[in-house]
């Protein structure tokens, strides 16, 4: 308890103490360190109560107005605050390296201090334990990942970006102020606990029975706007691949890895507290799958690494979702199995997510910093002069595909078992749910196969195609050893990935009584596959080493690729991303939008033919479309806004004689 | 289960596998002396395969000066999940190696594995053959992927079990005969995937000697040596592997005496060659479609394992 208190008030000295030093490198350094530090910190409490969840609460002798001092760590609260600790802690060490180069070009002050806000309040959301409390960390997460994204405010598609950032998140937070205080508002929100007495058109009183299905469900969509809109979820989470590219590569790690999952978080509480209804299940399957199918075909249609990146974190977000309405669907017709397997495949998934998009980013960041060029298509060959960050992209490309033998297979397997389960039930509603969410899974890990495959090869392999690939430094020491630690991660989250199920379901296991026991039989189908996973290394470990033995004695020589007899080939001849992802785009064309713009050649003379791909969000364009009929027709109100002070007084005398009017009347 | 009926199982599922190892060179073999005897020419001879393989074990290599380790990582990857596969597969309704509720998805897994990283290998290359290749192979694995493991999940709704064990042990006549529409779907669909994934007519050419229409083949150009031989083996292993959950469910034949099981392994070895006589006779009387076809074949097979499906939705 000392030690989570301590964790908090080091990230709120840490950011203050960041602001204060002249020097750029002091700066920094305290900004990083009281990261870490914090990280540290907090990660003790976190795991114990991993291990044995026990609510307590951290009560302060002098308590703040409206119970601000209320933090508790219960089960499900460690499940996400252990991975979102150590993603932020890795993320300040690199971010540390990353932003080295800035120095003299800005003060590392603010950086550091939005960066430590962040910590505290994404701490705060996770921990929270009533509305008031999350909704001003929830505000202080919004504000400050907003700082964070715009650092690099000197360009104009990042203050773009920015502000659609802004706006996405404070449109969900209205809806959340709304969840949040209602009359008797609790978080999290309780059924029958005096919450929502009163107030509600229907004259229900509430009081200490549970309530009634409208309100519940009332609660269900405010959470599901509010909180999905952080999540990513289709077509809320316009912001999402907007933002992630603008942000400095280590916040976007922490955004995509810690920060969508505070949204899954939110709507897995109010799952788990109150009782669904079938339809909320119906509502998480249909927008997770749409929001996953969605977010992978995005991935195809991008130019860009972190783009596609940010597409690819939508997709796990809707994969998420997916395992929380399956459960919810679980508990709604009382199915237990589905609901423990469902609930816990989504934890288990935002693990494994966290982890894998993380390393991602940071791999990105690195490509970024090296070369200076964020278009994959003028990448190539750089597995050869970034041996580091091109490893550790390549298992994190495996991991985030949901490949055998790292941990996002087993995170796949327990979804992709639980839908099968649910088809398997005699259960009218759960059956063809189930079945389109087993086959959304299905879908979404055989495309972000070929997208990752895809991007990994262009970027890392072949030769460079521009000069921009050539003259290329490997990141310095401070950005690959976090790259490295969470590399590690990945084998050992596949390896231990029974353990990881175990956890989840012993953090459900208060909200879903038997949870552990329901889940037993994955759990121990799991310790099988780490068995194959095992035999997969050796045969690999095996045949690589036959495979050496056979050439040591044999005659190797090295030359040109196969050219099929062609003179001059060129790098530039080589696959691109957009030619490699052309055909299955093109598959998914009604969802990605226009691909591309041939210019034919043309007359007796062609002189000039290419092709531009560019694929457009249709989700942003359809919300810029709404905003802007919206502006249109509110265009009327602008005669009431006059600017003179006589007329607002006119207004405010108007409205007074109005009310009171109706008072009497 | 007693400690001496588990050693007696595991033997024999050892055994079984051996069988695939030893014999999986002499599918292709058949395939080449059925589409022969079509052709009216005598043929290579039966064990090709096998004299191919020892050719290319005994070989140097030539190494591209572009490539990475990437580039020799990816043969033997695909042959580890190859043999990782075989280990999970029963064999005319008796159990593999291995078994757990949900291994269907680590069957599929493995060969996602296997695919990811032939094709990173195939970029490794820098040549834009091989990129073409990779694209082509990762653009149809969508489908087909969707296929298989819809196929599974209609088998595993047909039977109420969730591992490949389960669900190939219990297929047996009583099944067909209680719902032997589902099963022929799956069995058709499970069929288009075996000619996607084992590179065949109509989806792949093994034989086309032309860069741009090559779909597999020409991921692997660059390869020689043992690296090739990694990769023809594979290949084999694949198809053995496929065809063993094939013929597994179109040979009904099942049981649970000594006698039974050496029945079934035996059946599914027939099945298994039968399968290699129906490619060859497939690729004999019809030619590769065209690229662009390609896909809809396999979205047909998905829309097959899906209408299995819908016809067990209650």
């Amino acid at each position: 308890m000392i030690l989570f208190a301590c964790c908090l008030a080091v990230f709120l000295t840490g950011a203050l103490a960041a602001l204060l030093p002249r020097s750029y490198r002091a700066a920094s350094a305290i900004g990083a360190g009281a990261a870490m530090l914090g990280c540290a910190l907090g990660l003790v409490p976190a795991a114990q109560a991993l291990i044995t969840p026990q609510e307590w609460a951290l009560t302060l002798a002098w308590p703040p107005p409206f119970g601000l001092g209320s933090f508790a760590i219960d089960g499900v609260s460690a499940m996400f605050l252990v991975p979102a600790l150590v993603l932020i802690g890795l993320a300040a060490a690199y971010g540390r390296g990353y932003l080295a180069d800035q120095e003299g070009r800005r003060k590392a002050g603010a950086p550091w201090f939005f960066y430590n806000i962040l910590a505290a309040a994404i701490t705060g959301v996770f921990t929270a334990r009533d509305p008031l409390l999350l909704l001003l960390c929830w505000e202080a997460m919004a504000l400050s990942s907003y700082f964070l994204i715009c650092l690099e405010d000197a360009d104009g598609a990042v203050r773009r970006a920015g502000r659609i950032y802004l706006v996405a998140s404070n449109l969900g937070a209205a809806f959340l102020l709304v969840l949040c205080l209602l009359p008797g508002a609790a978080w999290p929100p309780a059924p029958g606990v005096a919450a929502f007495t009163g107030g509600f058109a229907d004259g229900s009183t509430g009081g200490f029975a549970a309530l009634p299905a409208i309100p519940a469900g009332a609660v269900f969509l405010l959470a599901l706007v509010g909180f999905g809109s952080k999540a990513g979820l289709a077509p809320l989470g316009v912001w999402l691949p907007e933002a992630h590219p603008a942000a400095p590569s280590h916040v976007s790690a922490v955004l995509s890895g810690v920060m969508i999952k505070t949204g899954v978080y939110g709507i897995l509480r109010v799952l788990l507290a109150l009782p669904p209804q079938p339809w909320w299940g119906w509502t998480l399957i249909a927008l997770g799958g749409a929001t996953a199918v969605l977010g992978v075909a995005g991935t195809l249609g991008q130019g860009e690494l972190k783009r596609l990146l940010a597409w690819s974190s939508m997709e796990n977000a809707g994969l998420m979702l997916l395992g929380l309405g399956l459960g919810a669907l679980g508990r709604a017709f009382n199915e237990p199995v589905v609901a423990a397997l469902g609930f816990g495949a989504a934890l288990v998934h935002m693990v494994n997510h966290g982890v894998f998009k993380s390393l991602l980013f940071l791999g990105a960041g690195s490509v970024l910093h090296g070369t200076g060029e964020r278009r994959m298509d003028k990448l190539g060959g750089l597995l050869g002069r970034m041996p580091v960050t091109g490893a550790t992209f390549l298992v994190g490309a495996l991991g985030i595909c949901g490949l055998p033998p790292l941990g996002g297979f087993a995170s796949e397997l327990v979804l992709g078992l639980c839908a099968l389960k649910g088809l398997l039930l005699p259960q009218v509603g759960l059956d063809i749910p189930s079945l389109a969410a087993l086959a959304a899974l299905i879908l979404c890990a055989g495309m972000a196969a070929a997208a990752f495959s895809g991007a990994f090869g262009v970027v890392f392999l072949g030769a460079p195609r521009d000069a921009a690939a050539q003259n290329v430094h490997e990141a310095p020491a401070a950005m690959r050893w976090p790259m490295l630690a969470l590399a590690a991660l990945a084998p050992l989250l596949g390896i231990f990935s029974p353990f990881v199920l175990r956890a989840a379901l012993h953090a459900l296991a208060p909200a879903i009584p038997g949870a552990e026991e329901l889940g037993a039989s994955t759990v121990s189908a799991l310790t099988t596959a780490t068995l194959i996973f095992g035999l997969l290394f050796a045969l690999l470990g095996g045949l690589l080493l036959l495979r050496g033995r056979l050439l040591s004695r044999r005659d190797v020589r090295t030359g040109p690729t196969w050219d099929c007899g062609y003179a001059a080939p060129t790098a530039r001849i080589q696959y691109t991303y957009s030619s490699f992802a052309q055909p299955l785009a093109e598959m998914f064309h009604a969802l990605t939008g226009p691909t591309g713009v041939l210019t034919r050649p043309w007359g007796l003379f062609p002189a000039r033919a290419g092709h531009a791909a560019e694929s457009e969000d249709r989700m942003l364009r359809g919300f810029l479309a709404l905003f802007g009929f919206i502006d249109a027709k509110l265009e009327a109100m602008h005669r009431l806004q006059q600017g003179q002070v006589h007329v607002y007084v006119l207004y405010i005398a108007a409205t007074l004689v109005a009310l009171l009017a109706w008072g009497l009347w | 289960m007693s400690a001496a009926a588990f050693d007696m199982g595991a033997l024999g599922a050892l055994l079984r596998m051996a069988a695939g190892l030893a014999l999986c060179p002499l599918l292709l073999g058949v395939i080449n002396r059925v589409k022969a005897k079509f052709a009216g020419r005598q043929g290579q001879p039966l064990l090709q395969t096998y004299y191919e393989l020892a050719k290319l074990l005994r070989k140097g290599a030539v190494f591209s000066t572009t490539t990475s380790w990437i580039f020799g990582l990816g043969p033997a990857a695909g042959l580890a999940c190859g043999l990782c596969a075989l280990a999970l597969v029963p064999l005319g309704g008796q159990p593999g190696l291995f078994s757990f509720e949900g291994d269907l998805f680590l069957f599929a897994g493995l060969y996602s594995l296997g695919r990811f990283l032939t094709a990173t290998a195939a970029l490794d290359t820098g040549s834009s053959f091989e990129g073409m290749g990779a694209s082509r192979e990762m653009q149809f694995a969508v489908p087909a992927e969707l296929a298989l493991i819809l196929g599974f999940v209609a088998l595993s709704q047909a039977t109420g079990e969730y591992s490949l064990a389960g669900i190939l042990g219990r297929l047996d006549l009583a099944r067909w005969q209680a719902c032997g529409p589902v099963l022929a779907l799956t069995a058709a669909a499970l069929f288009l995937v075996l000619l996607a994934e084992t590179c065949r007519i109509p989806v792949d050419d093994p034989n086309t000697h032309l860069e741009l229409t090559m779909i597999h083949e020409v991921m692997v150009l660059d390869h020689g040596g043992p690296d090739l031989a990694f990769i023809v083996y594979g290949q084999a292993l694949k198809m053995w592997t496929l065809g063993a959950v094939l013929a597994g469910l179109v040979i009904p034949a099942r049981g649970d005496g000594a006698a039974d099981v050496l029945l079934g392994a035996v059946w599914g070895v027939v099945g298994i060659f039968g399968l290699a006589v129906v490619i060859g006779i497939v690729e004999s009387s019809m030619a590769r479609l065209r690229l662009l076809l390609v896909p809809r074949l396999l979205v047909g097979a998905t829309a097959l394992s899906g209408l299995a499906l819908i016809l067990l939705l209650r």
